[in-house]
């Protein structure tokens, strides 16, 4: 530790320290423009500059580490002099157009420009023409206004990878610049956008709509992927401007956020959000009341239940709604309709995935919080398209792989972006992680690298492991995974060697449909290494949807009551049901395969859907539709009318996660505060409002008022939520298990025993995808986009901008044989349907597979899939019988580009629209 | 003859060789020994330093001397074989030094290098194998000491041992920071890390710099073996030579010298079979002149953008790939073998306290002597330019010294005899740098040059920094302001502020030192930047912007020359005339006796020979006065109303003259009062008849007082009239009444009969008075009174000599004038001073002189005369002339004149609006000045008469600058033919020598009317130029 002194005041700091961070410790304030928390200290705005005793020069403090005994001043004439000179530099050329600058009363030029308030004028003022680049989707670029500070150049590089934006030129005529000086083309994460201290780079969604100063933030919880960044919403009046993401003690995100979070907002105001209740009269929805809307649901729903009993009807709830809203959701089932018919979209994903983890573990959750990463040495990527998933968590990978802190190790069939900075990359077959798993495991007990010490106290199983591993010599599997055998030794070798590894899979859309298995798989290395219950070792299966960890938790599920507890648990039912004050039926439900099955088949008969569009979300859409059409009573209860709501009798217009109060719970088990920023539009109600107005309407009175309140009734019902009472998370969030209001929450579990006392490796069995026979050539890999969540963010113009439609990769030598070029649209048949979709010939997806994004409604790829023909639960690797190029028509010219640019250009017109509406001039640039 | 293969042939190929057409006589050789059948080998070496004398041939035959054949065309070729190489007889012509190693024998009649002023002062240690060995054969390089110095530091020294040696030699950075080699190789030997990486600095990019390019061209081995020696110093497995791009010969020569190296083992794994290994690559830079910042450098080699970073960590720690590593530049790797071989305290023996050793430099500019130099550190500025540089190009005037490049300063004459070391160039406000100096001269303007040097640094700025990306731009914008006459005060406080602040807060080497070209020109040559802001001159008539030519920009008053010169072309004369009346009331006498500071700074003169400005001058005004005789012109005069106020002028030289023309012009009533009983002053009493004819004179008189000007002759103020009247009767008054009192010589018997003053000679002379004047005279003095003393003296029958204490080229009067006199029989003694007046009875009887020789150059470049101990000897004599110089006669004044009186008893006025500290009172001309010239008295005139005219009307009196700019619409420049444009200056047609003594009449005499329209046609029009 050095001891300095900085404007007479003392403080100690460890050795390598910046004068600037020792001040900031001080709470000493130092100006500067081109300093940021996360970047490495670049020196170039020169602001900062202080004076150190016994030196003639200034310092820029924040590159120049401390000494000891240094005494520093950091307001003597001098500095303020060297401080005046970079600002009246800077604002000699800078446009002086603050009136239609979107940074104006943010701007940190402006700010010191004030704060040191001279009459600026030695040099006049200059004006200098660059480039303002109005092409970008998203992103603004006016070069004029840049400062040159650098940091979206170091925020695009060292956080994001990007490099999208770098210096050009020499001397003045320096520009940042995006490559090759064309439109931004690149994640859109619009970090850059934030970092930015001056109006250059700014969003082009929030520009020339509401002054900064008219903007209020809320801060709240990001809806769309499991990472659960922290955020501030900026409103007026009932409308979202912008987006910031915060750098909170506790959040996920250090401030950063990607596209969907930072430009995925349009979706609340969309035209198409429904508005009112409506009930099909005649064939057609018809607007109601929502006293009208309720009574025709009790209505039906009592209809049903004295005919053919409660479990003629079934809930699915939702992956997007929050903890609260499920817990009330299932309740409403099980206490008010009578019935464990209830689950949700987890069932096709990520629940398999917990369900292993919970078999090797005993906990059906993540082991480790995301900011863990930063202790692994090793970080083992397993089918992980991490940065487009849970981009933000991508993020701390990228981090720690850069900066020579961990060894990346990846498993993807797939070209990703973290493929590109793995030490190891196996491309194996899709579907055939668990070979892979089971091969790897295999090398470390053939070469006896397990971690001795922790397999005899802390595991158990291990011989039914050995023996079940006898046939995944490397060597064999090489013609099954298609990953050179020594590859895999080496990874082994890897995996075993290193301090702390955490293996990260990504469950649901993007993944492989083997959840359980390759999550068991994955469970049995981590075991053997001894690689679980300590910080940054663990496992880590990712969620690209905010709280289906949270539905889970709150018991959306056939088979558990809120918190795991198993239906057919006497004593807990008992205790539900005098919490509850109803009886509980016993028996399991049925989950989401069973319901469509069972609706299918006639058997069940009405089906209440909160928050969840199974038509484009669940697999074999034509099942889901012959199930909905036979339905008696389809309640659908959305922001939209989605496909599935079109089926609907009764239609319930909700809120959305902008508009309400609740928590989400990440997927590393952090429970996080959402908060209504804006009040919904028309007379949409919340979804927790609802359940609870209708639960009355059907005689069951919850006695509660607020959805606080229902999150004080969880803590009371979920064991492991005990300690996560409202007031602890206004500030952060915190991770359960949280038994107790004083326990600080558990970012580790299992760092002194698993809670069935031993962790249990078991075998895996290994089921090879439907081979690529003469039927089947091609195998489907379906998956998400950077750009997109779910189907929400469709409905957000400006990411439709940058990925306006799904696009289909195919590999080259695919392409060549089927004769297809880029922007050729083809039909792909497989067993179950048929869907059409344009293609890209591409190198990242390997030959033999194609690649289909599943979020747009006009490219419906679950037409394609079906369930796992061995479980009949999960899903399974779709084999494509045919793809043949068609006709589809389109005016000459119309390439991608042309309808990007259209697009754009749409949203501009928009725009321009609501600016005049709100009456505010557009002012162009 | 003996074995041809004895005999050697060497040829310069470096960089400049070759520009000079090395290729061609390399070729021509190998033609001219085929055609005689020998094989004499050659040896194609690099520079040798003498840049200027390329192409450079050398001729080395067994047991001789070898001899250095500069500027070698492949003419001389055939020569210089048959007679050298084969006869063994060197071409004398042709040869300008010979070099022996050995003790061989040295031809006759041909100075050895010890002997030729470029190399005496110098000492090569890093270019002593330049331009003597091949660089291409290791060959070479091993048999002058080659490898040894690795050899014995790999295998008998420890790296700590070399690294106290080095240190103990005192060696610092040669690339310009002067950081001490050993310490920095200690920090580096001491970091922990591995690998460690050593670098080459040789991204040389300097303007004018070129040293390290020689060394790598010349003796590229040098530098890789003291790369090996470094990097055994501090335990370096890997080095890098960061070349730029654009030295090809010099990537060329490293490639096969390191090639070579890694054959014979001196590179790669276990070097000298010990235990060490060295790998060696080049890294070609961009062209990026911050890279050769060590950061912006190390970044570069890993591929990124060339940027420099703030330091801590310094590259010792925290390096290329952030692994320690160490920087040194070309020169400092090519000192450390002869430092290891040789011993530290060699090494250290030469120099100064602070500075061990020599530096390279690259002399440019304008200097004789361009080329690489090799001198002890501590050598001064004037032994680099005079001696070993060979003083200015074409005799000009050393001006500023360039140092350190872009980063550097400019260093003014005054300081010529700074000792060149790292602390007192900082201390000049230059640097070391990497050791380019350009040599400056009169015609460089400084601003110019500050604002050549910022270009440079603005355009080079990598732009990450706000001081260095925005200031230098700034900075720029300013200079551009001022360097086209829009400047002001407050921008030269601006600059001044400014550049410190860029100094104080720049990230990397290149803002904080970027400023310093203009800082330090500000400091040295404030007056200049003050011109351009203040008087909106450009003194060396440079910056175009402010110039509308050069020749109208120098004239004092702005004569429009170029568009009367066009008008002479065309043949209208009268109108050319006109032309310059508008800015000049005495064409016919300017025409004759002016400076003409047009001519020395006309454009052409850069070509062939200038305009003859001045004469076609007098042409304009003598043919008009034809056409005048003729009836076909008169001179166009506006008369006098009568009714505006009355101003009197005291003088009616040609400063009171012109006041008088022009405050008639804005119809003031003036009144010249006239001393003496005809108008003219000095160019009455001081120019004699032969120079000026008196009717020339008077017609110009005559137009002032048509126009309505009185002038009272014979009126001297102070006897009848007191000047305290004159003031009371006028409105204002303008002095001009010149400097017509000798100054003496100061040495005994001055006082004697015989001894004439210059002025008060003439003055008798030009007034008809009677002058007694013996056979022998003398004349002491070297400027134009001298010589109109002289001539005078020679029309009156005398033997004339003129004694003069410096040689010719020193002497101020006019060429012309001098060469005349001497035509005319005058007897020169230069270098000779009169200490006595030796006399007779109060009479003279001759002179007792002193002969003087030339000492060390004073800051302007001129050497000092200093008289030669015990060389006095005595002339016989009638009349000694005493033409030392004037001074004004303040005595009509009376008492309380309240006026400023200066030291040299002249009045003090504003430089500009001549206006005196007392109402209404302004002064100009030679009362102002002392002795000086017309044209200037002119300008006074004219600046008095505006400024009065402000006075007059009440206004405020501020100076009324701006820039020059042609007096009418432009004149379209002639359209010239082909002929035209080989036209010569013609030759001034004078009287016949015989018939000029005796007699007053004008010796020159002028054009033809043909003879003057061409010389007119030779003009290039500057003045149109974009």
């Amino acid at each position: 530790m050095f001891t300095i002194t900085i404007d007479g005041k003392k403080v100690q700091v460890p050795r390598g320290t910046t004068i600037l961070n020792a001040a900031r410790d001080l709470d000493i304030d130092i100006p500067t423009f081109c300093d940021h928390k996360y970047l490495i200290p670049f020196g170039s705005c020169r602001m900062c500059v202080v004076e150190v005793e016994g030196t003639d020069r200034l310092f820029a403090s924040c590159v120049v580490p401390v000494t000891d005994g240094m005494e520093v001043h950091t307001n003597t004439a001098r500095v303020t002099r060297a401080r005046e000179a970079v600002l009246e530099l800077l604002l000699t050329y800078h446009p002086l157009e603050c009136p239609v600058c979107p940074q104006s009363g943010r701007c940190l030029l402006q700010d010191l420009v004030f704060e040191h308030g001279r009459d600026y004028g030695r040099f006049g003022h200059i004006e200098v023409e660059k480039r303002i680049d109005h092409l970008s989707p998203l992103i603004e670029m006016n070069q004029n206004r840049c400062i040159l500070c650098g940091r979206c150049v170091r925020i695009c590089d060292e956080v994001q990878a990007e490099g999208e934006l770098d210096f050009v030129n020499r001397g003045f005529p320096t520009v940042v610049e995006p490559n090759f000086a064309k439109p931004m083309d690149c994640e859109f994460c619009g970090q850059c956008v934030q970092a930015c201290p001056v109006g250059s780079l700014y969003s082009r969604i929030f520009k020339h709509t509401a002054p900064t100063w008219e903007l209020t933030q809320v801060r709240t919880t990001c809806p769309f992927c499991g990472v659960g960044c922290t955020l501030d919403l900026e409103v007026k009046g009932d409308h979202i401007y912008h987006v910031l993401g915060v750098d909170d003690e506790g959040s996920n995100n250090n401030g950063f956020l990607c596209c969907k979070g930072r430009f995925g907002y349009e979706y609340v105001h969309h035209p198409d959000r429904i508005t009112e209740p409506m009930v099909r009269q005649e064939g057609e929805l018809v607007p109601v009341t929502w006293e009208e809307a309720y009574r025709h649901i009790a209505q039906k729903m009592e209809k049903i239940r004295s005919q053919d009993g409660p479990d003629a009807l079934g809930g699915i709830s939702s992956a997007r709604c929050t903890n609260e809203e499920n817990y009330l959701f299932q309740k409403f089932m099980r206490a008010v309709i009578g019935t464990n018919n209830v689950d949700s979209i987890a069932r096709f994903g990520h629940f398999p995935g917990m369900e292993a983890l919970r078999k090797a573990f005993g906990v059906e959750a993540p082991t480790n919080s995301l900011n863990d990463l930063q202790h692994s040495d090793l970080i083992f990527a397993l089918d992980s398209n991490i940065t487009e998933d849970d981009h933000v968590a991508g993020l701390k990978v990228l981090k720690q792989v850069r900066s020579g802190k961990a060894k990346l190790i990846t498993a993807n069939s797939r070209g990703v972006k973290i493929t590109r900075f793995a030490d190891v990359w196996m491309q194996h077959n899709p579907g055939t992680s668990v070979a892979l798993l089971n091969s790897m495991a295999f090398v470390i007990l053939e070469e006896g690298l397990e971690d001795e010490k922790f397999c005899s106290n802390r595991v158990t199983g291990l011989d039914e492991l050995r023996e079940s591993l006898k046939g995944f010599a490397p060597e064999k599997m090489e013609p099954v995974t298609g990953v050179k055998s020594g590859m895999i030794r080496e990874a082994a070798k890897a995996v075993a060697s290193a301090e702390n590894v955490t293996i990260l899979i990504t469950l649901g859309g993007a993944s492989p449909y083997t959840g359980e298995d390759t999550v068991a798989a994955a469970a049995n290395l981590a075991l053997i290494t001894g690689n679980v219950g300590r910080v940054g070792a663990g496992i880590l299966p990712l969620s690209e949807y905010n709280n289906v960890q949270g539905s889970m938790d709150m018991g959306a599920l056939a088979e558990f009551l809120p918190g795991y507890q198993p239906v057919t648990d006497e004593g807990i039912r008992a205790w539900f049901e005098g919490q509850w004050g109803v009886s509980l039926p016993a028996g399991p439900g049925l989950d989401a395969v069973g319901m469509i099955k069972a609706a299918a088949e006639g058997k069940v008969k009405g089906i209440y859907i909160m928050g969840e569009n199974p038509l484009s979300s669940f697999p074999d859409r034509e099942r889901v539709i012959e199930a909905l059409k036979k339905l008696d009573l389809l309640v659908v209860q959305d922001m939209f009318l989605t496909e599935t709501a079109l089926f609907a009798d009764v239609v319930l217009p909700t809120s959305c996660g902008p508009e309400k109060n609740g928590t989400f719970t990440n997927t590393d088990r952090r429970v996080q505060r959402i908060r209504k920023a804006i009040k919904s539009p028309g007379s949409t109600r919340d979804d927790w409002k609802i359940l609870i107005e209708l639960s009355e309407t059907m005689g069951y009175s919850n006695q509660i008022g607020s959805a606080m309140e229902v999150l004080e009734e969880i803590t009371r019902m979920v064991p492991f939520y005990a300690g996560i009472v409202p007031e602890r998370l206004e500030k952060n969030g915190i991770h359960w298990p949280c038994p107790r209001p004083d326990h600080p929450g558990t970012e580790v579990l299992h760092s002194d025993r698993f809670p069935s006392g031993l962790g249990r490796t078991r075998a895996v069995e290994f089921h090879e995808p439907k081979k690529a026979t003469a039927n089947y050539p091609y195998l489907l890999v379906p998956g998400t986009l950077l750009y997109h969540s779910g189907t929400t963010t469709t409905m957000a113009g400006g990411l439709n901008a940058v990925a306006p439609t799904a696009i289909a990769e195919i590999n080259s030598a695919d392409a060549k044989e089927l004769e297809l070029e880029t922007e050729d649209w083809v039909r792909l048949t497989s067993r179950k349907g048929i869907t059409e979709v344009e293609v890209k010939v591409t190198e990242r997806s390997m030959a033999g597979t194609i690649f289909v994004p599943t979020h747009f409604r006009e490219v419906p790829v679950n037409a394609l899939i079906e369930y796992d023909p061995v479980k009949e639960r999960g899903l399974t690797y779709v084999g494509i019988e045919r793809i043949e190029r068609i006709d589809v028509q389109r005016k000459p010219g119309e390439s991608q580009v042309t309808k990007l640019k259209k697009t754009v250009q749409e949203i501009q017109d928009k725009k321009r629209r609501a600016a005049k509406e709100s009456g505010l001039g557009d002012s162009g640039g | 003859m003996g074995n041809d293969s004895d005999k050697l042939i060497v040829i310069g190929m470096g960089t400049c060789g070759l520009a000079s057409g090395a290729r061609g006589v390399l070729a021509e050789v190998e033609q001219q020994m085929d055609k005689i059948s020998i094989n004499v080998p050659i040896l194609k070496t690099g520079c040798i330093g003498m840049c200027y004398q390329e192409v450079l041939v050398d001729v080395s035959l067994p047991g001789m001397a070898r001899v250095t054949y500069a500027k070698v065309e492949p003419e001389m070729i055939s020569k210089i074989i048959e007679s050298h190489v084969v006869k063994g007889k060197p071409v004398t012509d042709y040869a300008i030094g010979q070099i022996t190693s050995n003790g061989e024998k040295i031809y006759k009649g041909i100075p050895t290098y010890d002997e030729m002023d470029f190399f005496k002062k110098q000492n090569r240690i890093v270019l002593r194998r330049c331009g003597f060995i091949d660089p291409d054969r290791i060959e070479d390089y091993l048999d002058s000491d080659g490898y040894q110095a690795a050899e014995k530091a790999l295998t008998t020294m420890s790296p700590t041992i070399i690294r106290e040696v080095v240190k103990r030699a005192g060696l610092r950075g040669r690339g310009g920071g002067g950081f001490p080699t050993g310490l920095k190789w200690e920090f580096c030997a001491n970091a922990a890390g591995d690998p460690k990486y050593l670098i080459c600095n040789a991204d040389e990019g300097d303007p004018g710099a070129f040293m390290d390019r020689s060394v790598l061209e010349g003796d590229p081995h040098a530098v890789i073996e003291g790369m090996i020696i470094a990097a055994y110093a501090i335990g370096a497995k890997y080095g890098y030579i960061y070349c730029r791009a654009e030295y090809p010969l010099a990537i060329e020569k490293l490639i096969t010298a390191i090639g070579q190296a890694e054959e014979k083992n001196y590179l790669g794994e276990n070097i000298f079979g010990t235990d060490f290994s060295f790998h060696l690559k080049i890294k070609e830079g961009a062209g990026a002149f911050v890279c050769g910042e060590e950061t912006a450098l190390m970044a570069s080699i890993e591929g990124k953008r060339g940027m420099p970073r703030s330091r801590p960590p310094f590259p010792a720690h925290k390096g290329l790939y952030g692994q320690p590593s160490n920087i040194n530049n070309v020169e400092t790797f090519a000192c450390v073998p002869p430092i290891i071989l040789k011993g530290a305290d060699r090494y250290a023996g030469i120099g100064t306290e602070g500075t061990k050793g020599t530096k390279v430099f690259a002399l440019t500019g304008k200097i004789n002597n361009t080329g690489l130099i090799e001198v002890p550190a501590g050598t001064q500025l004037k032994e680099i330019i005079y001696d070993i540089g060979g003083g200015i190009v074409g005799g000009g005037r050393f001006k500023a010294a360039q140092l350190g490049g872009p980063s550097g300063g400019c260093l003014p004459a005054e300081i010529v005899d700074t000792p060149i070391d790292y602390d007192s160039l900082i201390q000049a406000g230059a640097m070391m740098g990497s050791g380019g100096v350009v040599i400056m001269d009169e015609r460089t303007c400084m601003v110019d040059v500050a604002r050549f040097f910022l270009t440079f640094t603005t355009a080079e700025s990598c732009g990450k920094c706000v001081p260095c990306r925005m200031g230098t731009r700034t900075m720029m914008g300013i200079l551009d302001r001022i360097t086209s006459g829009d400047g002001t005060m407050e921008d030269l406080k601006n600059l001044e502020e400014l550049g410190q602040e860029i100094k104080n807060t720049s990230l990397c080497g290149l803002g904080q030192t970027a400023a310093n070209p203009v800082l330090s020109t500000i400091r040295y040559f404030r007056k200049e930047y003050e011109a351009h802001i203040i008087d909106k001159r450009c003194p060396a008539v440079v910056c175009k912007d402010i110039i509308s030519s050069p020749c109208q920009h120098v004239c004092p008053i702005e004569t429009d020359v170029p568009a009367y010169i066009t008008l002479i072309g065309q043949g209208k004369f009268s109108e050319a005339l006109e032309l310059i009346r508008m800015t000049n009331p005495l064409p016919a006498v300017c025409g004759r006796v002016c400076h003409h500071p047009c001519e020395s700074m006309c454009r052409r003169g850069d070509l062939d020979e200038a305009i003859s400005i001045r004469t076609l001058k007098r042409v304009a005004a003598d043919f008009a006065a034809q056409e005048e005789i003729a009836g076909k012109y008169s001179i166009h005069v506006k008369k006098i109303s009568g009714k505006g106020k009355k101003v009197a002028v005291i003088g009616g030289g040609p400063a009171g003259l012109t006041a008088a023309h022009y405050l008639g012009q804005s119809d003031y009533s003036p009144v010249i009062f006239e001393a003496q009983r005809i108008a003219g002053g000095m160019l009455t009493l001081g120019i004699p008849e032969y120079r000026l004819p008196r009717d020339t004179l008077q017609h110009e008189i005559a137009a002032i007082e048509k126009m309505g000007a009185q002038i009272h002759l014979s009126t001297p103020i102070g006897d009848k009239i007191s000047f305290e009247q004159v003031r009371l009767d006028h409105e204002a008054v303008f002095v001009a009444t010149g400097a017509h009192v000798d100054l003496k010589m100061g040495i005994p018997g001055e006082d004697a009969q015989g001894v004439y003053e210059s002025l008060t000679f003439l003055r008798k002379i030009n007034l008809g008075e009677q002058v007694p004047l013996g056979k022998k005279v003398a004349v002491v003095g070297g400027g134009n009174t001298a010589i109109d003393a002289t001539r005078v003296a020679l029309r009156m029958g005398a033997d004339v000599s003129i004694l003069y204490r410096r040689t010719r080229k020193e002497m101020p009067a006019d060429e012309m004038e001098i060469e005349e006199a001497l035509n005319e029989g005058a007897n020169l003694e230069l270098l000779v001073a009169p200490v006595k007046v030796l006399t007779k009875d109060g009479k003279l009887t001759g002179v007792e002189c002193i002969r003087m020789e030339l000492g060390e150059p004073d800051s302007s470049g001129r050497r000092r005369p200093e008289p030669v101990e015990g060389s006095e000897f005595e002339m016989e004599l009638d009349n000694l002339i005493v033409a030392v110089s004037g001074q004004p006669d303040l005595g009509f004044l009376g008492d309380d004149h309240g006026l400023s009186i200066s030291k040299w008893n002249s009045i003090d006025v504003h430089p500009y609006t001549q206006m005196t500290n007392v109402e209404g009172v302004f002064a100009g001309g030679d009362v102002v000045t002392g002795p000086w010239m017309v044209i200037d008295a002119i300008a006074a005139g004219k600046r008095a008469a505006a400024h009065m005219e402000l006075y007059l009307n009440g206004e405020e009196v501020v100076p009324q600058y701006s820039v020059t700019i042609p007096n009418t619409e432009p004149v379209d420049a002639l359209e010239l033919s082909e002929e035209d444009m080989h036209l010569v200056r013609p030759g001034m047609p004078t009287m016949e020598l015989e018939k000029r003594l005796g007699d007053f009449a004008e010796v020159e005499l002028g054009f033809t009317r043909d003879m003057a329209v061409r010389e007119a046609r030779r003009c290039l029009r500057c003045d149109t130029e974009e």
